[in-house]
């Protein structure tokens, strides 16, 4: 087994969090957000080095949002320090990714967790802009400084499966 | 392999619909909607031979906000014919649920399709419905009467 994938388990086993693994190199689990319920997927690439972590939005664009949504998750990404959105327009699925090389090394458990964390925190910040942008008519912009403005974001999520 | 099982198994075969298998009676599985995704699951209740359909509603619903979409809920199910929705009060998730018995014979897998079909079109309508009231800042009864 990768160091990854050691971590992974080792972390998960010591925050009693439920989890599939789903081949040799893939993770699946759920967290819920104060906004919503996320699907995670982790892939650890061939090397065992890397490790791309994805949030699933549990909202996502229909076709006719797309555009607005993309102009969104572009305000949104800009500036962000760790991670980014990615929206798939092939059928509107919205998910945020944070990749991390951990350069072969096991990673810190407590690493570990602030990744997933990042994923989650960010997910549900941005989730309720789509909702506005979706339900309520908000232009991107808009969306994006209801969001923003919203205080102190640094402070972390409860982590609830 | 419980009947139910087998047909709920030969349907996503015939359509080549992917699923995930996580114990004997579990099924959990996904469609992309126009509207949105869901995710689904099939329970099988092996002992009163029915098949239980349920969709997640990619929506949470805030502690402060229960009381609103109980009754947003309670609004929608009344007078719906098959189906209703769920709501959990301990993490403000919402289901529609569809469930239907079975004699003991294998259902046909067309019996199937329609609980699917009535859970993902419950679900696709009244999607906007909620979305008005958490987000949109409709009332409830605003929301169902334009929803």
């Amino acid at each position: 087994m990768d160091c990854i994938s050691e971590a992974i388990e080792e972390l998960f086993r010591r925050e009693n969090w439920k989890y599939q693994k789903r081949g040799e190199r893939t993770y699946y689990f759920g967290f819920r957000g104060e906004n919503g319920r996320y699907d995670f997927w982790a892939f650890i690439n061939e090397t065992g080095s890397v490790l791309s972590l994805y949030a699933l939005l549990p909202l996502s664009a229909p076709e006719k949002y797309r555009g607005d949504i993309a102009e969104y998750l572009h305000r949104a990404n800009y500036d962000m320090m760790v991670g980014n959105f990615e929206m798939d327009f092939r059928d509107g699925e919205i998910r945020f990714k944070v990749t991390t090389d951990f350069n072969g090394e096991k990673p810190d458990l407590d690493h570990l967790d602030r990744v997933i964390d990042c994923c989650l925190v960010m997910s549900d910040r941005y989730l309720t802009g789509i909702g506005l942008i979706l339900f309520r008519s908000h232009t991107p912009q808009q969306a994006i400084a209801m969001v923003e403005s919203g205080g102190v974001w640094e402070e972390r999520s409860h982590i609830v499966q | 392999m419980h009947p139910i099982a087998k047909a709920l198994e030969a349907l996503f075969e015939k359509h080549s619909w992917r699923y995930e298998k996580r114990d004997e009676n579990y099924y959990d599985f996904t469609f992309n909607c126009d509207v949105n995704r869901f995710n689904l699951y099939a329970l099988i209740g092996t002992y009163v031979n029915t098949l239980s359909i349920y969709v997640h509603m990619p929506f949470q619903v805030p502690a402060t906000r229960m009381t609103e979409i109980a009754e947003l809920i309670s609004r929608i199910n009344y007078n719906m014919t098959l189906g209703n929705y769920e709501l959990d009060f301990h993490d403000g998730e919402i289901l529609f649920k569809v469930s239907q018995s079975f004699s003991l014979h294998e259902p046909h897998p067309d019996e199937i399709m329609i609980l699917l079909d009535c859970a993902l079109t419950m679900a696709q309508t009244y999607f906007p419905t909620f979305g008005a009231v958490l987000y949109g800042g409709r009332s409830v009864t605003e929301a169902v009467q334009h929803g």
